[in-house]
């Protein structure tokens, strides 16, 4: 059974004047072990999607319709109580922007105490911090530092308690959203490492939210490419990558620049994102769409299995 | 090839603020060295890019060039003018020849000025032409830069337009003085990734057009394969490696390039890669190590390597790096 | 040689539509309802001398101390004037100390606010320190020692109002504009060659003009408040002036005789016209906040 199923979740945005549909009608299951990437660029709704596993979506956002189960638990359904459970406990999440993400006054190790014993209330404190010394450890971080404030570690550094964080309870799953946009080049290298090494060491299930092409490539077993709040290509990494199907996915991976091909030319997509306050008919990329004929202009395209890979676009669709 | 920018030694230091108790107890100065010593020169037509991580002092170098900030100590010679020579009038004026693409497309423009006036003001600050040559130019600029027709932009407010967008007016502001040298400051790191390689096209085109020399700030180092021709590395405020693109990307010398070119993300799930990945972080650039600066963190490190500090020297015909054991 | 100098125009292209308001979510309906609330009073003061029943400061116009009837509605008070027409035409003063107070301030606070940070160092630093210190006293207190030394009249209370209001539109202007110098858009009106007065006043100042907004329409209300205030110690107008401030100072007096109606209705007028005031400055300052994306 997979650990992470989600059925055409709808999670809409509430505001005076439009309803805006971040998610519509995404799908996607996830193996346990396995690394699902969630890749788009800003606006796709991949944030949106990684929120509203644990019911974090903020207001004016509702999770509108469809079902999500998380290792049996009915995620959309099930009550207050059972949702703050589930999270840090069974899911780990890591935070966008760790700079702003940490408490600035609070201690390091008082952030994992506070964690650790919410969630298991039996917990002495001497114990929690020697479980948060522990976990400090495993990421490279020094045990004395458990005493520091924020703002005394580098960027790296916050990640990495971040990612502690979303460890320290033990959690089968980890959804990452952007770990390293805000870091350098050798620290990204650096926690993706972590990650990667983590995940086999625990036996992590990982969501990576990014839009960095590039790190997908290097962790993923499976990738989801979203655009406009849709999903519009699913499959494994190497297929994906290899032969994309989906006009978007298609261009997305033309615009990316591979440093090991000599003589790369990049492309890019002409035009905006729709604004999804008044989305087009159709599908939403006709518009910048190479391949555009007149189905799309008139229908949604659905996701539909195509040669084992999940696609959104007339151009696979032969019924 | 006539020298464009010539910088030479290259200081700026910032002092650190201390408590109260410290500055009554200790009489000792510390210092951010921001840019310590640098020194390089770029040719007319040349696009250089300035790599680094935080901290290398890239920015800040930039800044200094175009006399946004006071360097500490250094030559910056422009042309045939020494910068630290203008003041006042002149130096205003001296502007036009120079200009900056802002990293933050969004910031770079006042949410109350419509996007056609911002464009203009460059050229009514200058005192260039009569206000109607200045509309005459701006909208000519605007459709140059992609934004067509200039009727459907000219009156919009920046909140109004998309960040690619906004990042064609702070281009078209930049170029409309017509300068000969632009600084470039991670001028597509906050542009959608699909739009990117758009602006890069622009940006090489006017390039052409308008004969232009970039110097190219980026962190970015696959952008920065894609458009430069010459590529110099910084760490903790100094250049480590500068050389012809092909070099320094194929045929790295400093340890430190193998590091950052090892880490860059491939889109390529086949690729193979070989990480070297240097242990620890940038150390703080109030205490640089001593000797040289990458040392703590250097595989190859020697003894030697943490008495002296070796400076950028030619290994190979044009290319240059500051190591005593560079990996020829 | 032009060196541009739109501020009019900008001010003109600054302030949103009304019909606009409406959609802006909770805060443009605070401003719509403040507004009108200010709009509605403002009206009322200017037409008192035709809609007033009676001549307010006429004494012995009805019995004294009566309370709301149909000849009376709002009651009389004890020199028998008609509390209706006292009500009507009790703002007047207040409006005009008000206006005068801000017009003051502006003229004041602003300059010196700009100019100071923008300039930074040493004038910086004594400006921070004058204007802290006013700062550092209870508004009111102040206030009624500034007025005791100037004495009774419009243009006084205006003045101590103004000195005691002046330190905020300072901190306000400060802070945006050390906010706003080290924004982009700033350094790039350098890098075209901006003079220091041009990137005050086209860069600078736009951006600022909001939170002054804001500012302004909490300092009415404050005003409002502390002339009322001002009056009620007997620091502010000669009696004969019809003023909401004297009908408090009586009111509370004759309250304990059970004459509510005395303090309640102007009373009333005073806190709706500073709620208007105060709606308006709390809905435009949020309005006016840059642009939250999603």
């Amino acid at each position: 059974m997979p650990l992470l199923e989600i059925q055409s979740l709808v999670v809409e945005y509430h505001t005076i004047g439009a309803n805006v549909k971040a998610v519509d009608r995404v799908s996607l299951s996830l193996e346990k072990g396995h690394t699902l990437g969630v890749v788009g660029e800003s606006g796709c709704g991949k944030s949106t999607l990684g929120l509203s596993t644990l019911r974090l979506v903020p207001p004016p956002g509702k999770i509108v319709s469809g079902q999500m189960t998380l290792d049996g638990i009915d995620v959309v359904n099930c009550s207050e109580e059972e949702i703050r459970r589930v999270r840090g406990k069974r899911v780990g999440y890591i935070f966008q922007d760790p700079m702003t993400s940490l408490n600035p006054v609070k201690r390091i190790g008082a952030h994992f105490v506070e964690m650790i014993r919410t969630h298991e209330p039996g917990v002495g404190e001497e114990d929690a911090f020697k479980r948060a010394k522990e976990v400090l450890n495993r990421l490279g971080i020094l045990p004395e530092r458990i005493n520091d404030f924020p703002h005394q570690f580098s960027g790296g550094m916050r990640q990495r308690v971040m990612i502690g964080l979303a460890l320290a309870l033990g959690p089968d799953l980890l959804i990452a959203d952007e770990p390293t946009t805000s870091l350098d080049v050798i620290v990204e290298a650096q926690i993706i490492e972590l990650l990667k090494e983590l995940k086999e060491s625990l036996s992590l299930t990982l969501v990576l939210i990014t839009h960095n092409i590039g790190i997908v490539a290097e962790t993923a077993d499976r990738v989801a490419v979203m655009y406009a709040g849709r999903i519009a290509e699913l499959g494994e990494t190497g297929v994906l990558f290899e032969k994309p199907m989906h006009p978007y996915t298609q261009a997305l991976l033309n615009s990316v620049p591979n440093i090991t091909k000599k003589g790369q030319v990049l492309s890019w997509i002409p035009g905006t994102p729709p604004d999804l306050a008044e989305p087009p008919a159709g599908c939403l990329f006709h518009p910048r769409c190479p391949y555009a004929f007149d189905r799309c202009r008139k229908e949604e395209p659905l996701l539909l299995k195509h040669n084992g890979s999940e696609v959104a676009c007339h151009l696979y669709d032969r019924r | 090839m006539s020298s464009i920018l010539e910088v030479t030694n290259l200081k700026k230091y910032y002092p650190v603020e201390k408590s109260f108790l410290d500055k009554l107890l200790t009489s000792q100065k510390s210092f951010v060295h921001a840019v310590d010593d640098l020194s390089f020169s770029m040719d007319r037509g040349d696009i250089l890019g300035l790599v680094g991580e935080s901290g290398s002092g890239k920015s800040t170098t930039g800044r200094i060039c175009l006399k946004l900030i006071e360097p500490t100590s250094g030559k910056i010679v422009f042309g045939r003018a020494e910068l630290s020579k203008l003041r006042g009038e002149e130096l205003r004026r001296f502007r036009r020849n120079m200009q900056m693409i802002f990293q933050d497309p969004t910031a770079s423009l006042s949410p109350r000025i419509k996007v056609g006036e911002a464009i203009r003001h460059a050229l009514s600050f200058q005192g260039l032409g009569t206000r109607s040559e200045q509309i005459e130019r701006t909208r000519a600029m605007l459709d140059r830069v992609g934004l067509k027709p200039w009727s459907n932009f000219y009156d919009r407010y920046p909140h109004q337009l998309s960040g690619g967008q906004r990042q064609r007016v702070v281009i078209a502001r930049a170029l409309v003085l017509n300068p000969k040298f632009v600084i470039a400051d991670e001028p597509i790191a906050m542009v959608d990734v699909s739009v990117r390689a758009q602006i890069l096209e622009l940006m090489l085109e006017l390039k052409k057009e308008f004969d232009l020399t970039y110097l190219f700030i980026t962190h970015d180092l696959a952008m920065a394969n894609y458009v430069c021709r010459s590529i110099a590395i910084m760490y903790l405020g100094k250049i480590v490696e500068i050389g012809p693109k092909e070099e320094v990307f194929e045929r790295p010398l400093h340890p430190y390039t193998l590091a950052l070119l090892s880490s860059i993300p491939v889109p390529d799930p086949k690729a193979k890669l070989e990480r070297l990945i240097p242990k620890g972080e940038i150390p703080s650039p109030i205490n640089p190590p001593k000797g040289c600066r990458f040392h703590p963190r250097c595989p190859y490190a020697q003894p030697i390597c943490s008495e002296r500090e070796p400076q950028l020297e030619e290994i190979r015909p044009n290319q240059h790096a500051a190591c005593f054991f560079p990996r020829r | 040689m032009s060196n541009e100098r739109p501020q009019g125009r900008i001010l003109v292209k600054l302030f949103p539509s009304l019909i606009g308001l409406a959609r802006r979510g909770l805060a443009g309906w605070a401003v719509l309802i403040g507004g009108v609330i200010v709009a509605v009073v403002a009206i009322m003061t200017v037409v008192s001398p035709w809609i007033s029943p009676y001549n307010p400061i006429a004494i012995n116009v009805g019995p004294i101390l009566s309370p709301p009837s149909s000849e009376f509605p709002l009651g009389t008070n004890h020199l028998g004037q008609d509390m209706l027409s006292r009500v009507y035409s009790g703002g007047s003063i207040m409006f005009q100390v008000a206006l005068l107070s801000v017009i003051v301030c502006l003229a004041v606070g602003v300059p010196i606010g700009l100019f100071a940070s923008y300039a930074g160092g040493y004038t910086d630093k004594v400006a921070s320190l004058v204007m802290d210190s006013i700062y550092a006293f209870p508004g009111l207190v102040l206030a009624i020692a500034i007025a005791a030394m100037l004495g009774p009249g419009v243009v006084n209370m205006a003045l101590s109002i103004a000195v005691v209001y002046v330190p905020s539109y300072f901190r306000i202007i400060r802070s945006q504009v050390l906010t706003i110098k080290e924004l982009p858009y700033v350094e790039a009106a350098h890098m075209m060659g901006a003079r220091a007065r041009t990137t005050l006043f086209n860069y600078i100042l736009p951006n600022v003009i909001p939170s002054i907004v804001a500012v302004a329409t909490i300092n009415f209300a404050d005003a409002i408040l502390t002339a009322a205030g001002l009056t009620f110690v007997g620091l502010g107008l000669p009696v004969s002036t019809p003023d909401w401030g004297w009908d408090l100072t009586y009111g509370r007096r004759l309250l304990p005789s059970g004459a509510w109606w005395v303090i309640a209705f102007p009373g009333l007028s005073v806190v709706l016209l500073a709620l208007g005031f105060t709606l308006m400055g709390e809905g435009l300052s949020e309005l006016f906040n840059p642009r939250l994306q999603r």
